[in-house]
C-alpha cells in the first residue's frame, strides 16, 4: 500500500469524518478574487492604542495643574509625515516617513460589546465573533492557514509572537489563539519571546544535536522492529511515524535558522531591537523571507500594561511610541527591500481606542472603569485613561494598498468619532482575505451548519483601499 | 519545519484535510443554505417556495414541487440552478452554483432527498424506544443483535484478541491505566473460562480508577475545568468536587442528569449557569440560551445551535421551540430574537417534544427547571437513553452506532441494537458501569481492532471496534505507568480515602504537550476530541519542555530505584508500556551492552529510551 494511501486511511479513522470541518462545496479558484498578497503580517497593539495619541491627533493642550480634562483631546504636539496634510502625534516620525508606502485609517470602529473586556474585543477582533460562542471560532491565522496551508511547508502557517499566557485574562487570550473547530493543526505556533524563538525549534532541554539524532534513530529502529507494524494497524504506525518525521525534518531544517535572531547582522538587530516587540518584528520579517504564511506580532496583552493604560497615558504613551517607531517602519523598508512587500500585506492594529472622558461609545452608558478626576492635579491624570470604541487607527501596507492615502474621516472635537467611512471588523478580515483571494463567504461546515471566514459570509472587502 | 510534510495543500485547501465521512444530506444542506435560503427560508417564501421542511419543499411553489424524490433529471430545483435562462435562473442574482454544487443537489435528490429526522420516516429515529428481540440465539446481547447484523449483510466476525491485548485494552478503557505486569501475568495464567468477565467486573469496582478516567470524558462533555474563561468575572463555577463524587459512588444517569439540569444545591450548577463574559452578550450567548443548547446536545444528541438564532435549515428545530425550552431557564421572560432583532413576540415554555409534555411558564425558575430534567430523562424520551448509550458505545468501540454522535436523528446503523442496549440500559437502572459492562463483554468488544471506519456503497457497515490512539490523560497516565512517577500540583485534591499513587493527568490544568495531544479547552461541549496526529502534536512529543520534563524525572527515579540488569529493565519496561517481551532484536537494539558486568544505561540514555518507547504507535495506540 502506497504511503498516501495508509495516510488516507488514517485520516479518515483519527479524524473520524463525522464533526471534523467540511470545505464548503465551492470552487474557490472560480470566484475567488485575485490574490495580491502571499502572507499577512498583523502588528497588535494590544490593550486599546488611543488614536488621537497616535495616528490620528487632534489638537494638543499641554498638562498643567488644574486643566480640565474635557479639553485636552491629544496630550502630543503633531508632526508631518510622507503624506501631505496628515500628520501623526510626535514620536511616530519614523512611521510617518514610510506612510507613502501605506494607508493610514482612523475609523475603525469596535463593536458594541457593553461594559469592556479587553480580552472579549480582542476574541472579536481575530475571530469576527463575540464570545462566548457554541461553535469554537477559529483565529483569522488559523482561516489562512487552513484556507491556504504554508507557503513554505518547513515553515508553520500561523505564527504567533509576543504573547505570553500567564498574565491576567490569560484564559480570555487562549479562548482566540486557536484554530477552533477548524483543528489544532491549524493552530498557531506560539512563541512568546522572540529572542528565545530559537529554543522553540531546538531540541529540548539542552540537549545536543548528537544525542538528539540518536534518540530519533533509536525510535526509527524500534518502530521498525515493532511487531504491530506487521499486525493490523499499520495505518496508525504511518502516521505516526510520518508526523514525527515532520517534527524531525523541522528541527534540522535550514528553515529553523530563520528562528535564530542571533544569526541577523548587529546593525540590522540594532535597528529593530527596541525590546521584545521590535525583536518581534525582527522576527517576523524573518520568517515571511522564509516563507511564513501569516504571522502576528504583538506589544502584548497584560492588563493595566502596555497600551492599556489606566494612569500616567501621556508619559507611557511616549515610551510605547518609541518602542514601535523604529521597528514598524524599518519591517516596512526591509520587506521593500527584499522586494517582499508587494506580496505582503502588513496590518497594524488594536481592539479599538482609547479617550480620556467617553467610555465605550458616544451616546451609550457604559459603565466606567476609570475615575477621571474634574481637575487635574497631577502629570499621571493626563492621558487617554478610558475605552474608547467610535475610532480607532489601522495602518496597512503592501499588497496593493494604495499609497499614501488617508482613508476616512473622524471628528476634530471630542467625541473623536467616526464620521465617515467607518471600518467593522467584518469588513476589515473581507479585505484582508480579499487581498489574500479568499472570497468573504468562503467557509467550512461544522455540526452540519456553515461556518464562513466573515461572519455570516457578509463581510464586504473595503476595495477603496486598494489601488 | 514541515506542518503538512509532502502534501502539497493548495488553493481550496481541501487537499490534505482529513477525509470526511460521505454525508451527501449535509452536504445538499449546505449548498441550500447558501444559496436559496435568503429567499426560500424563515419568513422568505419568494414564490410561494419554502425549504424549511421536506414537506413544504415538495408541496413547491407556484410552480410546483421543489425536486422529485429519487428523480433529479426531472426535478425543477436542478432544473432552475443551471439554467442559463436569466429569466428562470436560480439564483436570480449573483453567483451561479458551481458544476459540483449541482451535481452535489443532483445526487442528493437521487438518493432520495433525506431531510434532517423527524418528518422524514426514511432515516428518521421515533421518539419511544422500540423493543425487539434478535433472531439468534447469541447469549451476550450486543452479540445476538450483531449475529443477526451480519447474517442480514452476509459479514464474517472478527478475530478475537489475545489475552495480552485484550487486559491492555480494557484497563484502559474502564480505568484508564496499563495494566501493571503482575496483572497481565497473573490474567495470562489464568486458566479459568470466564476470566474476561471477572476483569471487566474487578475493574468496574475500582471507583477510583474508575472515575478518574471517566472524568475526563464528563468534563468534556460538561465543559468543565479547572480554568478557562468566565471565571475572572464570577461568571462560571466548577462541578469537580461533586462530578468525581458522583462518579465514584456511580449515581444513576438520570439522577445525575436531574441534578445537572435543575441543582438543587450550589455544587453541580456550574453546567447549567454556562459561562458569562462581562460586557453586553446578545440573547443567544446569554445563559438561559446556553442552557437549552447544551442540555439538548449533551443528554438527548439534539444541535439546537442554529435554532438558537432562526428556524434551523439543517434540521427540524426552530427557533421558538429553542427559545420556548431556553425560556425554562430564565429568571425573566424571554422574547422571540431572530439573528439578534428582537420580534417582540413572547416567547413560549415548553419542551422539545410536546407529546411528552408541557411546562408551566407560571411556576417559578427551579420548578421549570425540574420539569424539564423530568422531561429529558422520561423513560418515554427514548434520546436519552440512546444518546449516552450511543457516546459510551463510540468511546468503547471507536464510532458510535448513531454517527455524528451529536445528530442522534439520523438512524443507528443497526437501530434494533441501540434500542435494545438503551432499553437495556434503563433496566439496569440507568448504571452507567453496567453499560460499559455489558459493551466490554461482548465478545465483539473483544475483536482485534479494524484500521478505519467502511463505508462500501456510502453506507457504514461495522465491521469491528476501530483502532484508537491514547487520549491525552491516557497518555500522560501510561507514562507514568512507565516510570511510576506522575504529574504535579495538582489542581484537585482527591477526597479521603484515595489509593495512593501517582498524581493522574487529569488533574493537572491543560498543559501545551495535553492539549497538543487534544485535550481541549472545554471552552464549548465536546463530545468528541481530535484524535489526529498533527505536525504541531509531533514538534510538542519532540522538543516539547513538558514531555522533556516528563521523562527526565521518570528516567531518575528509574535509575534511583531499578537494582537489576539492563536487560532486566528493558523486559520490564516493555512489559509495563506495551504488555509484551521484547523480541530479541528489540532487546539487541536497547541493550547491546546488557552482559554481566555491563555498566548500568546513564540517565541519558534511559530518558532517550522512553522517550523511544513512549513514540511507538504501538505505545500510542488501542489496539
Amino acid at each position: 500500500m502506497l504511503r498516501r494511501d495508509f495516510l488516507k486511511t488514517f485520516g479518515a479513522t483519527c479524524a473520524l469524518g463525522a464533526g471534523a470541518p467540511r470545505a464548503l462545496a465551492r470552487d474557490l479558484t472560480g470566484r475567488a478574487p485575485r490574490a495580491t498578497a502571499d502572507r499577512v503580517i498583523v502588528l497588535w497593539m494590544a490593550g486599546g492604542m488611543a488614536h488621537t495619541e497616535t495616528f490620528d491627533p487632534k489638537q494638543h493642550t499641554p498638562f498643567e495643574v488644574g486643566l480640565d480634562p474635557g479639553r485636552v483631546l491629544s496630550t502630543f504636539p503633531s508632526v508631518p509625515t510622507a503624506i501631505d496634510g496628515v500628520r501623526f502625534s510626535e514620536g511616530l516620525e519614523r512611521i510617518g516617513r514610510v506612510m507613502d508606502r501605506g494607508t493610514v485609517c482612523n475609523t475603525y470602529t469596535a463593536g458594541d460589546l457593553g461594559f469592556i473586556l479587553h480580552s472579549r474585543h480582542q476574541y472579536h477582533w481575530h475571530t469576527g465573533y463575540a464570545p462566548p460562542q457554541t461553535v469554537a471560532a477559529p483565529h483569522i491565522g488559523a482561516w489562512i492557514a487552513k484556507t491556504l496551508g504554508p507557503l513554505n511547508p518547513d515553515v508553520p502557517a500561523f505564527i504567533d509572537i509576543g504573547q505570553a499566557f500567564n498574565v491576567g485574562e490569560a484564559e480570555e487570550l487562549k479562548a482566540f489563539h486557536t484554530a477552533g473547530f477548524l483543528g489544532s493543526e491549524y493552530g498557531p505556533f506560539l512563541i512568546p519571546d522572540a529572542s528565545d524563538a530559537a529554543s522553540t525549534v531546538r531540541p529540548p532541554g539542552g540537549m545536543d544535536l548528537g544525542r538528539f539524532q540518536s534518540r530519533q534513530q533509536l525510535f526509527e529502529r524500534l518502530a521498525a522492529a515493532s511487531p504491530i507494524g506487521r499486525t493490523g494497524s499499520e495505518f496508525q504506525r504511518e502516521s505516526l511515524l510520518r508526523s514525527m518525521e515532520n517534527a524531525h525534518r523541522l528541527l534540522s531544517s535550514p528553515a529553523a535558522r530563520a528562528f535564530d535572531l542571533t544569526q541577523e547582522p548587529a546593525g540590522s538587530y540594532a535597528q529593530y531591537n527596541t525590546g521584545r516587540f521590535g525583536l518581534g518584528c525582527l522576527l517576523a520579517r524573518r520568517l515571511c523571507e522564509a516563507g511564513a504564511r501569516f504571522v502576528e506580532v504583538t506589544t502584548e496583552y497584560e492588563p493595566f500594561k502596555r497600551f492599556d493604560t489606566h494612569e500616567d497615558g501621556h508619559t507611557r504613551m511616549r515610551e510605547l511610541k518609541a518602542m514601535i517607531d523604529a521597528p514598524v517602519a524599518q519591517l516596512i523598508l526591509d520587506l521593500e527591500q527584499r522586494g517582499l512587500l508587494d506580496r505582503t500585506l502588513v496590518v497594524l492594529a488594536s481592539e479599538f481606542s482609547r479617550d480620556m472622558v467617553t467610555e465605550g461609545k458616544p451616546g451609550k452608558l457604559v459603565q466606567d472603569q476609570v475615575d477621571v478626576p474634574k481637575q487635574m492635579t497631577e502629570l499621571k491624570h493626563y492621558g487617554m485613561h478610558r475605552h474608547f470604541t467610535d475610532a480607532g487607527s489601522l495602518l496597512l501596507f503592501g499588497a496593493g494598498i494604495a499609497r499614501g492615502v488617508k482613508y476616512g474621516t473622524t471628528a476634530d472635537e471630542r467625541p473623536c468619532k467616526t464620521l465617515a467611512e467607518p471600518v467593522r471588523i467584518e469588513d476589515l478580515h473581507a479585505t484582508i482575505f480579499h487581498a489574500l483571494g479568499i472570497p468573504p463567504d468562503h467557509g467550512y461546515t461544522t455540526e452540519g451548519r456553515p461556518f464562513y471566514v466573515t461572519k455570516d459570509g457578509h463581510g464586504k472587502p473595503l476595495l477603496d483601499l486598494f489601488v | 519545519m514541515l506542518l503538512s510534510a509532502g502534501v502539497a495543500r493548495g488553493q481550496g485547501a481541501t487537499a490534505s484535510a482529513p477525509p470526511t465521512e460521505p454525508d451527501l444530506r449535509a452536504d445538499a444542506h449546505t449548498v441550500l443554505a447558501a444559496h436559496c435560503a435568503a429567499c426560500h427560508a424563515g419568513e422568505q417564501r419568494k414564490g410561494g417556495l419554502s425549504l424549511d421542511s421536506r414537506a413544504s419543499a415538495l408541496r413547491g411553489g407556484k410552480s410546483g414541487a421543489a425536486f422529485v424524490a429519487g428523480d433529479a433529471a426531472a426535478s425543477r430545483l436542478i432544473a432552475l440552478v443551471s439554467s442559463d435562462d436569466d429569466l428562470e435562473r436560480m439564483p436570480p442574482k449573483g453567483r451561479r452554483l458551481t458544476v459540483e454544487e449541482v451535481a452535489i443537489l443532483a445526487a442528493w435528490i437521487d438518493a432520495g432527498a433525506p431531510w434532517s429526522s423527524l418528518e422524514n420516516g426514511s432515516s428518521g429515529t421515533p421518539l419511544a424506544l422500540q423493543p425487539s428481540a434478535p433472531e439468534s440465539d447469541a447469549s451476550h446481547l450486543v452479540d445476538a443483535f450483531l449475529a443477526d447484523y451480519r447474517l442480514e449483510r452476509g459479514l464474517q466476525a472478527g478475530t478475537a484478541l489475545d489475552d495480552a491485548s485484550f487486559v491492555r485494552r480494557v484497563h484502559l478503557d474502564v480505568i484508564g491505566l496499563l495494566p501493571t505486569p503482575a496483572a497481565l501475568r497473573h490474567f495470562c495464567a489464568d486458566k479459568a473460562p470466564g476470566k474476561r468477565g471477572a476483569l471487566v467486573e474487578s475493574l468496574l469496582a475500582d471507583d477510583q480508577g474508575y472515575a478518574e478516567h471517566w472524568i475526563s470524558f464528563w468534563n468534556d462533555v460538561l465543559r468543565n475545568d479547572f480554568q478557562g474563561t468566565g471565571y475572572i468575572d464570577g461568571g462560571r463555577a466548577q462541578i469537580t468536587g461533586w462530578l468525581y463524587d458522583a462518579l465514584a459512588r456511580n449515581v444513576p444517569y438520570d439522577q445525575l442528569v436531574r441534578e445537572l439540569i435543575a441543582p438543587t444545591d450550589g455544587a453541580s450548577e456550574g453546567f447549567i449557569k454556562g459561562i458569562v463574559w462581562r460586557g453586553d452578550n446578545a440573547l443567544v450567548q446569554q445563559a438561559p440560551m446556553q442552557a437549552a443548547v447544551n442540555v439538548s446536545q449533551v443528554f438527548l444528541g439534539v444541535n439546537l445551535k442554529c435554532a438558537a438564532c432562526h428556524d434551523s435549515f439543517v434540521s427540524d428545530w426552530s427557533l421558538a421551540q429553542t427559545f420556548a425550552l431556553a425560556n425554562c431557564f430564565s429568571e425573566a421572560p424571554l422574547s422571540l430574537s431572530r439573528c439578534e432583532t428582537d420580534l417582540g413576540v413572547a416567547a413560549s415554555y415548553g419542551f422539545l417534544w410536546p407529546e411528552l409534555g408541557g411546562v408551566d411558564g407560571a411556576l417559578p425558575r427551579l420548578e421549570r427547571m425540574t420539569r424539564v430534567a423530568g422531561l429529558v430523562t422520561a423513560p418515554d424520551n427514548g434520546y436519552f437513553a440512546r444518546t449516552i448509550v450511543n457516546r459510551v458505545w463510540a468511546l468503547l468501540m471507536g464510532r458510535g452506532l448513531v454517527e455524528p454522535l451529536d445528530e442522534m436523528e439520523r438512524a443507528a446503523w443497526f437501530p434494533a441494537l441501540l434500542d435494545a442496549l438503551a432499553l437495556d440500559f434503563i433496566a439496569r437502572g440507568y448504571d452507567l458501569r453496567a453499560l460499559i459492562r455489558t459493551i466490554a463483554t461482548s465478545d465483539v468488544y473483544q475483536w482485534a481492532a479494524t484500521t478505519a471506519p467502511e463505508f462500501p456503497g456510502g453506507e457504514f457497515v461495522f465491521r469491528g471496534p476501530v483502532a484508537r490512539r491514547l487520549t491525552a490523560e491516557q497518555f500522560y497516565d501510561a507514562l507514568a505507568c512507565l516510570t511510576g512517577v506522575g504529574r504535579a500540583n495538582p489542581a484537585f485534591e482527591l477526597p479521603g480515602a484515595a489509593a495512593p499513587g501517582f498524581v493522574r493527568a487529569w488533574r493537572v490544568p491543560l498543559d501545551p504537550l495535553s492539549k497538543a495531544l487534544g485535550r481541549t479547552a472545554r471552552e464549548q461541549v465536546t463530545t468528541r476530541r481530535e484524535s489526529a496526529a498533527t505536525t504541531l502534536q509531533a514538534l510538542e512529543l519532540a522538543n516539547g519542555a513538558t514531555l522533556h520534563a516528563a521523562l527526565r524525572g521518570g528516567a531518575d527515579a528509574l535509575t534511583a530505584s531499578w537494582t537489576g540488569t539492563t536487560e532486566e529493565l528493558v523486559v520490564e519496561l516493555y512489559l509495563r508500556g506495551l504488555q509484551r517481551v521484547p523480541t530479541p532484536e528489540e532487546l539487541a537494539l536497547l541493550a547491546p551492552r546488557a552482559g554481566a558486568g555491563a555498566a548500568p544505561p546513564s540517565v541519558d540514555m534511559l530518558q532517550d529510551f522512553l522517550w523511544a518507547l513512549a513514540m511507538l504507535p504501538e505505545f500510542q495506540s488501542m489496539r
